[in-house]
């Protein structure tokens, strides 16, 4: 048994405690005993299955094992061999997946024919003896006992498994026999089989029913998320009329023939929605297709006037791309962008006696934003979690926002996002059964839906209950922090896409994209990397690059000769705040970047103290210093007083007016020291300089 | 002039023949018909077709039934037989219809009038209640080539309204138009015509063929040389104009719901309200075609109709443009019968959709056709009248000027093709 296991086993087995005289070894089921040898008489069908096995596992491991193809004995042990080069290097998660990728696919239907049943299991334990003796030797039917109680004949008892014996490796058993074979059962064919094996005796328990609860609720999960993000473009018109492109209006004002789809009317496509698509093409680093072209996406509904969208199917404007993505911990994620393609958005439907269309008493429509321009940018699967996902969406948020693509409201609509979760036990590669989730309306929300989901996602499988996660549209409900159904559906919806024939396809050249490249706006991720190397830290970056007004507003600033650091405290702390008070943008401040550059300038230079800078800026914020501070420092005599002598008299004035607190003072009561620097503050009006006014207080305290 | 009820007209009612559209008053002129206002013409009235242009006798109207001047027993044919029978009754001097797989050239021939379907592009379609976007043509129709030149030029050119709408200047058609007595006595000479032969034989009625082919010898006593082409997918064409005419249909008529505008069937929620309002506004031969063109969409269909029906119109398109690499221009009957009476295909679809044979494979190329008027079938009863017989010119794409040229010669010496309607 060790002559066969010697060489073919990876460092990958080799972690844990492992005593010296295992490591020539290096495996963890070596602590398997050496079994009594059996002579199996295999017939030529066994050696035969034995063979192929043995060619398939080699293939997989990519080494075939020098061992004779005649004998039983002999095929076998070379099975076994090439199942354990199959473990090389890899880990339990990846040897599952690899010989779960050699088993033959099962299609969708197989399991809707033929669901779960106590026929079927007791089928299957009819027919496991006569198909698998070769792999694990002799075995008989048993029964078995459900949890709840009832009593088929659905038990095979491997009475000594070959495999096992023959490998003497419960590693290779469990992952790759017991795991993949599982799994193959429990998925692929949808009839749920539980494998125990009994590594003292070499024997194993197959029970064809529903997995043991306890066993299931170890099998880790990984969520795998993808996001759909509609983007409004903010053109000044829609996209394939002239009318304009403006939220907030009174319902249908902004509406003309060819967006209520009158008859013979025609759509005409804005370039301005050809730029913006571009553009964001080129933030998303996708390769933007010279010829794309438009279809019509249809389905009826109030809100969608021609009866069918404009859309593009086949031959998007954008493809391929990624986008990093700063995590909330300081990490950074690269997430990849499947696609990006135009479409027109619907109007929008008012419900009355109720919040949808089902129910209600009577339901107004509201064309404004019917044909407003939609980029759709679909990322790829690489989120796994909530936090990922928001921080992706805000991510994307603010590359579309910083290229004056989109206004990227929330709140309005300009932005919105359809999220797809998905669970799958660890290491496989099929996705799990897809959930969207819609109707969040900000990134938090979207963060909160997204946990929700997995955690019910995950509850149902570990809980056995499997059918409650289905291909279906959920809405996310933020009050009480859950998903709930919208519709499901039934297969997937035909929407009858074809070409659109009104429209020509869209052509973009290249001189054209040279143009738009030599125009490129910083992205909000280089933006951050440039203030980090200013010497701020990368949580203010953040902040700073967040909206375009706040960088904009910085870096004019930093342009007036700031220093960065009090630079972006001022712009961080008072001049955010005071923005957010007055409800304020910072590009529309009566404070110019130049004159809060001048303050900072007299605060480091020591002119004014910090506390001054505080006490000016209130009427700088109403548009005074527009003269240089310095002239309305003086105009109002807040210079600081750096002069020795002058601090010094001010100094002298509070001790001679307070004896009491000073003889107190100089007997120990040394807590006082703050009440002077208090008084020569008060005297000085706040301009001595308070380093000079320690530094000579504390010489006149301790003179005596 | 009249106007086919297809293309919309400001504060004039315009149903395209129905329901749906019962009582829907545009605010917009179709930019042909506001080219031809612009140009000085007065517009007199709407002409009858059939739903949404879908028919070939103007019996699929779900308003009234048009009769043919000549017997007034005869459908006009379709889908512009009100303008057809309008001009050819001498209602008004010209008119505008709207061709899709044959609507101006067919009606044009049962009526003995003259119908240009231009090259797709030529004429925007804004305002034209859409069929089949992609074949979809407005064109003139009236009693003389020349007249219809005339109008052609007024409503010809590229529109910012219509994305399809084709770049190329348009010239005026009529003015190389020779008056007869100018011309020579061989002006056809040297001019390359062919005979689709596919559209000879059987199939034709023999009164349609007996006119045509004295229509040719006409035509190489002006010195034409008249040779003939065979087009091995010209049998082909039908089919897929059908798959990709309704299929576009079925999404160009999806606006008919009912929320905007037209008659709306008052529901307890939207599908019943869309359901009732589909019902009643839309008649058996449109639902039969949205039907058609539903299907061909649907998933699991789209390669096998819609897809293989876009490469067929392919193969003709090519096979056309080499045959005119070849020859000037294209001849063929511009349809296989006289008018039908009333009534005789109604309830046969399929020998309906016959009918368009000689016309669909030129919406597919997207090349401009005439239908002139070249002599008539003999009454095939006692106490019938004798029907008009229609030759179809066919021109390169944007090659109007050459086939009008032609046209205006045969008609302006074929005194044999000349006739009125009785009064
Ligand atoms: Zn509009």
């Amino acid at each position: 048994m060790t002559a066969v296991l010697t060489g073919h086993h990876g460092a990958a087995l080799g972690r844990g405690r492992v005593s010296p005289r295992r490591r020539a070894q290096p495996c963890r089921c070596s602590q398997l005993e050496a079994a009594t040898t059996v002579e199996y008489k295999d017939t030529w069908t066994d050696i035969a299955f034995i063979a192929l096995c043995r060619k398939a596992y080699g293939n997989l491991a990519g080494w075939q094992s020098p061992r004779s193809w005649k004998a039983g004995g002999e095929t076998y042990k070379g099975m076994v061999e090439v199942s354990s080069a199959l473990m090389k290097g890899r880990s339990p998660a990846e040897q599952r997946e690899a010989v779960i990728a050699g088993f033959p696919k099962v299609p969708p239907w197989f399991r809707r024919a033929f669901p779960y049943s106590r026929w079927g299991a007791e089928l299957n334990a009819q027919i496991t003896p006569r198909f698998f003796t070769w792999l694990v030797g002799p075995m008989c039917i048993e029964e078995a006992t459900l949890s709840d109680g009832t009593v088929q004949r659905s038990a095979v008892k491997i009475e000594r498994c070959r495999y096992l014996a023959e490998s003497g490796c419960a590693g290779m058993c469990v992952n790759l026999c017991k795991s993949p074979v599982q799994q193959f059962f429990t998925h692929e064919l949808g009839m749920p089989l539980t494998m125990k094996p009994d590594f003292e005796e070499y024997s194993a328990a197959v029970t064809s029913a529903p997995c043991d609860p306890a066993e299931q609720a170890q099998v880790a999960y990984e969520p795998v998320i993808g996001i759909e993000c509609h983007i409004q473009l903010n053109t000044r018109t829609k996209a394939f009329c002239s009318c304009p492109n403006e939220y907030g209006a009174p319902p249908n004002t902004h509406i003309c023939p060819v967006c209520l789809a009158h008859p013979g009317t025609l759509p005409v496509l804005n370039a301005e929605v050809v730029h913006k698509a571009a553009l964001a093409g080129l933030a998303l680093g996708s390769a933007i297709a010279a010829v794309s072209k438009f279809d019509r996406k249809q389905y009826f509904y109030a809100d969608l006037p021609k009866g069918y969208q404009i859309s593009q199917y086949d031959v998007p404007i954008c493809a391929g791309g990624a986008i990093d993505v700063a995590l909330p911990d300081g990490s950074a994620l690269r997430v990849g962008i499947t696609r990006a393609h135009l479409e027109e958005d619907a109007g929008k439907l008012v419900h009355s006696g109720a919040d949808q269309l089902t129910g209600s008493e009577y339901s107004l429509v509201d064309f404004n934003r019917a044909g407003v321009p939609l980029l759709e940018i679909v990322s790829d699967p690489d989120m796994r979690s909530g936090v990922e996902a928001a921080a992706y969406a805000a991510e994307l948020r603010r590359i579309m926002v910083f290229f004056g693509i989109t206004d990227g409201n929330m709140q309005d609509g300009s932005i919105r996002c359809d999220v797809n979760v998905s669970v799958r036990p660890e290491g496989r590669q099929r996705f799990g059964t897809k959930v969207e989730i819609k109707n969040m309306n900000s990134f938090s929300a979207m963060q909160k839906a997204i946990d929700f989901e997995i955690e019910r996602q995950v509850g149902a499988l570990r809980g056995g209950r499997e059918a409650e996660v289905v291909q279906e549209t959920r809405l996310f409900d933020e009050g009480r922090g859950v998903t709930y159904s919208m519709r499901r559906k039934e297969g997937l919806a035909d929407y009858r896409y074809f070409p659109e024939p009104d429209l020509l396809p869209l052509h973009v050249s290249d001189a054209y994209l040279a143009e738009l490249r030599r125009n490129l706006p910083e992205l909000p991720a280089a933006r951050r990397a440039r203030y980090v190397a200013l010497g701020l830290p990368p949580a203010d970056a953040v902040v700073l690059a967040d909206e375009p007004p706040t960088a904009a507003y910085f870096d004019a600033v930093l342009a007036a000769g700031a220093p960065a650091k009090p630079a972006a405290n001022w712009v961080m702390g008072d001049v955010m705040a005071f923005c957010k008070e007055e409800r304020v943008r910072m590009d529309q401040l009566q404070l110019a970047p130049a004159t809060l550059a001048d303050l900072v300038a007299l605060i480091e230079a020591g002119t004014i103290s910090g506390k001054i800078g505080k006490q000016l800026l209130p009427d700088l914020f109403q548009g005074e210093g527009g003269g240089g501070v310095m002239a309305l420092v003086e105009a109002r005599g807040l210079a600081q007083i750096s002069d020795p002598a002058a601090v010094e008299a001010i100094v002298d004035g509070v001790l001679a007016a307070n004896p009491k607190q000073l003889a107190l003072f100089r007997g120990g009561k040394t807590k006082l020291q703050g009440f002077f620097v208090g008084q020569v503050m008060k005297e000085s009006a706040g301009r001595a300089n308070p380093a000079m006014l320690n530094r000579i207080l504390m010489c006149k305290l301790n003179e005596a | 002039m009249g106007i086919k009820d297809t293309l919309c007209t400001a504060g004039l009612a315009t149903t395209a023949g129905a329901s749906a559209l019962r009582g829907y008053v545009p605010p917009y002129d179709a930019a042909a018909v506001a080219r031809l206002r612009r140009a000085g013409a007065l517009v007199l009235g709407k002409c009858n077709c059939d739903a949404f242009a879908m028919g070939s006798t103007t019996e699929a109207s779900d308003y009234q039934v048009t009769r043919n001047p000549w017997d007034p027993r005869c459908v006009p044919g379709g889908s512009s037989g009100g303008s057809a029978a309008a001009v050819a009754a001498g209602q008004c001097v010209a008119a505008l219809g709207s061709d899709t797989g044959g609507s101006i050239r067919q009606p044009a021939h049962f009526c003995g009038v003259v119908g240009i379907k231009p090259t797709y592009g030529r004429v925007s379609r804004a305002g034209l209640v859409a069929y089949g976007s992609s074949l979809d043509c407005v064109g003139p129709l009236a009693r003389s080539v020349e007249d219809a030149a005339l109008v052609l030029s007024a409503i010809s050119g590229a529109d910012e309204a219509d994305a399809t709408s084709a770049r190329q200047p348009a010239p005026d058609f009529a003015a190389g138009l020779q008056p007869v007595r100018e011309l020579s006595d061989r002006p056809l000479a040297g001019r390359r015509l062919a005979v689709v032969a596919e559209t000879r034989g059987a199939g034709v009625a023999p009164g349609v063929s007996g006119a045509v082919d004295r229509a040719l010898a006409h035509l190489e006593s002006l010195g034409a040389e008249v040779g003939e082409v065979s087009l091995p997918t010209f049998q082909v064409g039908l089919p897929a104009y059908y798959v990709i005419a309704t299929s576009e249909a079925s999404a160009n008529l999806a606006r008919f719901d009912g929320v905007r505008y037209g008659p709306r069937h008052e529901a307890g929620d939207l599908r019943a309200m869309y359901a009732g309002t589909r019902h009643a506004g839309l008649g058996p031969e449109v639902k039969r075609r949205v039907l058609m063109g539903t299907y061909a969409l649907s998933a699991g269909y789209y390669d096998a109709y819609y897809k293989r029906a876009q490469q067929v119109r392919t193969l003709v398109q090519r096979e056309l443009n080499a045959a005119l690499d070849e020859w000037d221009l294209l001849l063929s009957p511009a349809a296989p019968t006289t008018a039908y009476r009333i009534g005789q295909v109604c309830d046969d679809p399929l020998e309906m959709y016959q009918g368009d044979l000689m016309t669909v494979n030129l919406n597919l190329a997207g090349l401009p056709a005439i239908t002139v008027p070249c002599g008539f079938e003999e009454p095939r009863d006692d106490g019938a009248a004798r029907l008009p017989v229609g030759l179809q010119i066919i021109g390169r794409a944007f090659g109007e000027a050459d086939m009008i040229g032609v046209a205006h010669v045969f008609e302006q010496t074929a005194d044999f093709a000349w006739g009125s309607p009785p009064e």
